[in-house]
């Protein structure tokens, strides 16, 4: 008798605090600041954390400063060490979150911060109905929900080919198709111009020239496929890409120290003309400019073309650069002043900071600033006739440009690569949960 | 009472006294302090790298669930923590080798008290005290192909030299754990110089008047009497190695090829892509694999001290 009053007790308060907490809710939500606040609403003693990679420090300078002046709001920007991605997965895991970060607005970039746990959503932001709707939807999105901003074009992959060394070997007219792209090659050579460069030493940039070769077959969906487990990277597709390239290697049409190389060295050589074409992401431009001084020059020397099989295909790759992601920090003052940031970064802040930063912008009713190099606008034309890359289509991403280095360097088989990828590939699917694995 | 009790009472007496004498000086409680710091920065970390290799911990979802022994087959399986194994022994063995020479040898070039000794032992010891990191992408500055390593042999050689130092899939290992061996020799050599000076000088004296050579005398007596600090340097340098990560991150990153990527490397590279269990199984192998070699290592060279 008394055991069942008890829980007649206890059943009762649990229903009342229901009831409670049903008819509270609306009030609290009404009595909070609207989900997307002003932009220059103030926010004097909030103090946001933005983390950043030694690489993107430079880029939120300015319009910090200037939201800083705006609200009175403090943000301390935290320089977290190279790789940047995996210093603050474990950073994460550990229950340590900035207010705001740099991060891949890929899905597998977003699938690996675990975004559905870890950022706020952005649905519904101010400044998503002023962005380009041909880019508005490509990145940032996980299902329906936006967890990205795209601050400026993302990184596209394509081939950057010195002017000069062209002209020296007597090529007037771009290769359309990578057989052209070849025989070019074949003519630097003869012409005593390298014709590609490869850096094994960093080992990432030997991943473009063979996601270069999987352009056409990303553009009809093999990604998907791989996903869906219908492919795998141990069948010809991947296998012929990979024995491509190495067969470019194999005939001495790369440089000779490419187990050596550096992106460093390799945008020198790029510039001085020492080699004639390097596949790389379009943050070899600002690299190339800072080496050139100036955009006129940067023009006269460097153009762009994108590459595959079959086609003068692009591939988009986001990197942490491009996007930035808010975090739920439980602090709902904090989080309602980090949305205000990013609505204020590309709101009104927008214009200052491409300017600032020479961006190509992603509003058409912000001109993009006159000191863009021709150069930029040629690459980020490329986005119209572009494919998601590795990253942004599989559901994980092996590590390609550790295996394809060891190739370079004689230690792994064409089909030790394919079956590393493969089997790491699973081993990520199965870690994220996904279906069939 | 008889005579024999008598004794053992007497023999027990003190006994009691002692024990109590000691608590009542250094109770039991007064390491706890230490006790706590040991539990919170040791041993919990410990049993958790224990807990979650068992599980399928990872940055992609937020729940853990126990997966039982999937992280280990999986690893076994596909080869690469055997290769990554097989890399981290054979650097370690070749620092212990390359830290004890260059330490021994420095310390019997420097063992004389003089004040320019006393400078060369000081700045010997420097890099021990200088960060790994910066002392790893010196070195994979000055072994650069074009580097001046090689600017210096190709003076000298009268033509251009391009020695891959940091680029050879068989010898930049043993580059690396050269490179490794170099910033702690400083610490070698001064257990070594250390253990020489705790030689009683009449041995040695008595050494020289029956006539022994310098190297007769180091062969016989001094280097076996040097056992503790040969105890110490070969165990520190070997098991130090196997945990090493900075100077190869530095330098190589596990390059060229990943004939250099110690177990570490690879931890770090799969806790970068996310798989945190993964990572921490791979942590708990290496623990185990310093474990297996520590024992029987430490035995054996306390062994060697004990037969003199």
């Amino acid at each position: 008798m008394k055991k069942t009053s008890k829980g007649a007790v206890l059943s009762t308060l649990v229903a009342l605090t229901m009831i409670g907490s049903t008819v509270v809710a609306p009030a609290s939500h009404s009595a909070k600041a609207p989900a997307w606040p002003s932009q220059t609403a103030k926010l004097k003693g909030v103090t946001l954390t933005m983390w950043c990679a030694a690489a993107s420090l430079a880029i939120p300078k300015s319009v910090i400063s200037s939201f800083e002046r705006a609200t009175g709001a403090k943000i301390k920007v935290v320089t977290i060490p190279d790789p940047y991605e995996s210093p603050v997965l474990a950073k994460i895991a550990t229950g340590d979150k900035p207010d705001v970060a740099f991060w891949s607005p890929t899905k597998s970039g977003l699938t690996s911060i675990n975004a559905k746990a870890n950022l706020l959503s952005l649905n519904g932001a101010p400044w998503i109905s002023s962005v380009d709707p041909a880019l508005r939807d490509v990145f940032g999105l996980l299902g329906t929900t936006r967890y990205a901003a795209l601050i400026g074009t993302p990184n596209l992959v394509g081939m950057f080919y010195n002017k000069e060394a062209f002209a020296k070997a007597g090529i007037t007219t771009l290769p359309k198709n990578f057989t052209q792209m070849t025989a070019a090659a074949v003519k630097l050579k003869a012409a005593g111009i390298t014709p590609f460069y490869d850096a094994a030493k960093d080992a990432w940039p030997t991943q473009f020239m063979v996601q270069s070769l999987l352009g056409d077959a990303a553009k009809s969906g093999w990604y998907q496929k791989l996903n869906s487990r219908e492919a795998k990277f141990t069948d010809p597709t991947f296998i012929n890409a990979v024995t491509t390239y190495k067969s470019l290697i194999d005939q001495g049409l790369y440089n000779s120290d490419i187990k050596s190389g550096t992106f460093a060295a390799q945008t020198t050589a790029l510039l001085k003309g020492d080699v004639a074409m390097v596949n790389q992401g379009s943050f070899l431009g600002p690299a190339l400019l800072a080496e050139a001084g100036d955009a006129a020059t940067l023009d006269a020397k460097i153009g762009y073309f994108g590459i595959s099989p079959t086609s003068n295909l692009t591939l988009s790759l986001p990197g942490q650069t491009d996007a930035i992601v808010a975090f739920k920090t439980g602090n709902a003052k904090r989080e309602a002043a980090t949305k205000q940031f990013l609505a204020y970064w590309m709101g009104k802040g927008y214009a200052a900071f491409i300017d600032d930063r020479s961006y190509i912008s992603l509003q058409p009713k912000v001109p993009s600033p006159s000191t863009v190099p021709k150069l930029f606008i040629q690459v980020a034309s490329g986005l119209k006739n572009s494919v998601g890359a590795i990253q942004s289509q599989a559901l994980a991403t092996p590590d390609i440009h550790v295996y394809l280095s060891n190739m370079i360097n004689g230690t792994m088989t064409i089909e030790e690569v394919a079956q590393a990828m493969q089997t790491q590939f699973e081993q990520l699917a199965k870690a994220q949960g996904a279906k069939g694995f | 009472m008889n005579a024999g009790a008598k004794v053992k009472l007497l023999l027990k007496r003190p006994r009691i006294n002692a024990a109590s004498k000691a608590h009542s000086t250094h109770p039991i409680w007064f390491i706890v302090p230490a006790f706590f710091f040991l539990i919170i920065f040791f041993i919990v970390p410990t049993v958790l790298n224990f807990v979650y290799s068992f599980t399928d911990w990872s940055s992609f979802k937020t729940e853990v669930n126990f997966s039982g022994f999937s992280n280990f087959s999986q690893l076994f399986s596909s080869g690469n923590l055997v290769a990554d194994l097989r890399i981290t022994i054979l650097y370690a063995v070749l620092v212990a080798v390359f830290q004890n020479l260059f330490g021994f040898a420095l310390a019997l070039l420097l063992e004389r008290d003089t004040l320019l000794n006393r400078i060369a032992r000081a700045s010997f010891f420097i890099p021990v005290i200088m960060s790994a990191l910066a002392v790893g992408y010196v070195f994979q500055a000055v072994l650069e192909p074009k580097g001046p390593v090689n600017s210096i042999f190709s003076f000298f050689a009268g033509r251009p030299v391009e020695i891959p130092w940091l680029y050879s899939t068989t010898w930049t290992i043993v580059v690396v754990s050269v490179i490794h061996a170099w910033k702690w020799m400083g610490l070698a050599m001064l257990i070594f110089l250390a253990g020489l000076k705790t030689i009683d000088s009449e041995v040695l004296e008595a050494a020289r008047i029956d006539g022994a050579s310098w190297f007769q005398t180091l062969r016989t007596i001094r280097f076996p009497l040097l056992a503790p600090a040969i105890t110490f340097n070969v165990a520190t340098s070997l098991l130090g190695s196997m945990n090493s990560f900075d100077i190869v991150q530095a330098t190589t990153q596990g390059g060229p090829g990943g004939t250099t990527e110690l177990l570490n490397i690879y931890i770090v590279r799969a806790f970068g892509q996310g798989l945190f269990a993964q990572a921490t199984a791979m942590s708990l192998v290496l623990l185990i694999m310093v474990m297996v070699l520590a024992f029987p290592l430490i035995w054996s060279l306390r062994k060697r001290e004990q037969i003199l």
